[in-house]
Formats: C-alpha cells, sequence, structure tokens
C-alpha cells in the first residue's frame, strides 16, 4: 500500500525566519510543505516555520564559504 | 506545484464558539492551513494534521512565545475536494484543496519541536541582515 501523503509519524522541520513571507518564499524555494507558522516572541527572527517530514536547510554558498574561511 | 491546503470542520462539530479569528473575533469553520509547494499527493481521509503546542516547561527564553511540541490533532480529515485555475497562468497557486474534518479525539502523545535551524533564507536572502545576526552568535559565552 503506498505511503499516504502526510505520513503523521514522520519528523517537522523548524526554521526561523524574520516574517512569514520568508517562510513561504523556503516553500517556493526548496519545494516543501509549509504546516504552520508560528509566532516566536524573538525581536529578530520574529516567526518560527514549520515544515512537513525529511527536509534538509540546503547549505547557501555564503554559508559554505563561510566554513572554508 | 503551489497548493493552499485549508482545513475545514464540517458541520456541527463540538467547539464551533471558540473557533474565530484573533484579528477580527469573527467565527470561522477554519482549521489549519498549509502552503504545500511539494509533488507529494494530496491528503487523504484519515490522516490526522499536526497541531503544536506551547509547554510552559519547554519554553526557550530566547523565542518565549514559540511551540515547543507537536502531535497529531484531534481533527481527522473525512473528505478532500480539490480545485484549479481554468487557465493556470500567473495565479497565486495552482491548486486549492479544502479537507473536510471531523472532530475525533485521541489523545495523542506529544513530541518536541525539532531544533530551530537558521540560514540566509530566515532573512528572506538578505546577506547583510544574516550577517548581522551572525556577530553576537560568534562570541564567547560568558562564564
Amino acid at each position: 500500500m503506498p505511503k499516504p501523503r502526510y505520513d503523521e509519524e514522520e519528523n517537522k522541520l523548524r526554521h526561523a525566519a524574520a516574517d512569514d513571507d520568508c517562510c513561504e518564499e523556503m516553500a517556493e524555494k526548496y519545494v516543501w510543505q509549509l504546516v504552520d507558522v508560528e509566532k516566536t516572541g524573538a525581536s529578530i527572527l520574529e516567526v518560527d516555520c514549520v515544515f512537513e517530514g525529511k527536509t534538509e536547510f540546503p547549505k547557501s554558498f555564503y554559508d559554505t564559504d563561510q566554513e572554508e574561511d | 506545484m503551489r497548493k493552499w491546503i485549508v482545513f475545514r470542520a464540517e458541520k456541527r462539530q463540538p467547539g464551533w464558539k471558540d473557533r474565530m479569528y484573533t484579528h477580527t473575533g469573527s467565527l470561522t469553520k477554519t482549521l489549519f492551513e498549509h502552503y504545500d509547494c511539494s509533488d507529494e499527493a494530496l491528503p487523504e481521509p484519515g490522516y490526522r494534521p499536526p497541531e503544536f503546542i506551547r509547554v510552559d516547561q519547554f519554553v526557550d527564553l530566547n523565542y518565549p512565545e514559540a511551540k515547543t511540541h507537536y502531535r497529531q490533532s484531534d481533527w481527522e480529515v473525512v473528505r478532500v475536494e480539490a480545485y484549479t485555475p481554468e487557465i493556470p497562468i500567473g495565479m497565486g497557486f495552482d491548486m486549492i484543496v479544502i479537507c473536510y474534518c471531523k472532530h475525533s479525539p485521541i489523545n495523542a502523545p506529544l513530541k518536541p519541536m525539532p531544533e530551530r535551524q537558521v540560514s540566509i533564507d530566515s532573512f528572506g536572502g538578505d546577506k547583510a541582515a544574516y550577517e548581522q545576526w551572525l556577530e553576537p552568535q560568534k562570541l564567547p559565552a560568558e562564564v
């Protein structure tokens, strides 16, 4: 039997963001499933974006450069 | 494919007086919404959308309002409708999906939220803002 689209046992992933639009942009950019957007109470990263499943935040070229320094 | 998935209470489900938009006070049947840009299949009857919960004793003081746990909700999908635009050009969504739900309590176990990740995408690609955020993170912790 094929696995249902939303596997309820599957993990979530959480990414902080400056605003809710960043969450939608991440979903579009990485082809993810955005299942919740929450306020954090922090002053800079004001929202949490919660994605379904085995998503992994790809390292940007910028991050890779930083590690190589 | 950009899908707006709305989870909506069926008629005459309990708790209707408390389901309201906080910014207007208007009652609503909307329970949850997802923005799904994946190519995965749609939700099916039997699926329970997750709910997110804040447990005071686990709150991170740097993110005092953030949720700390999640679990399967007490709402179960019973029927799914999908709508696509007639002319799918320049539209905000490629599909609107309505998942009708019934209240079916299960008291699912809580799971801790995963660690919070941060990258340049957290700042909408704004490299300067990301660098500014990184600076204090590099400082050694005071003893």
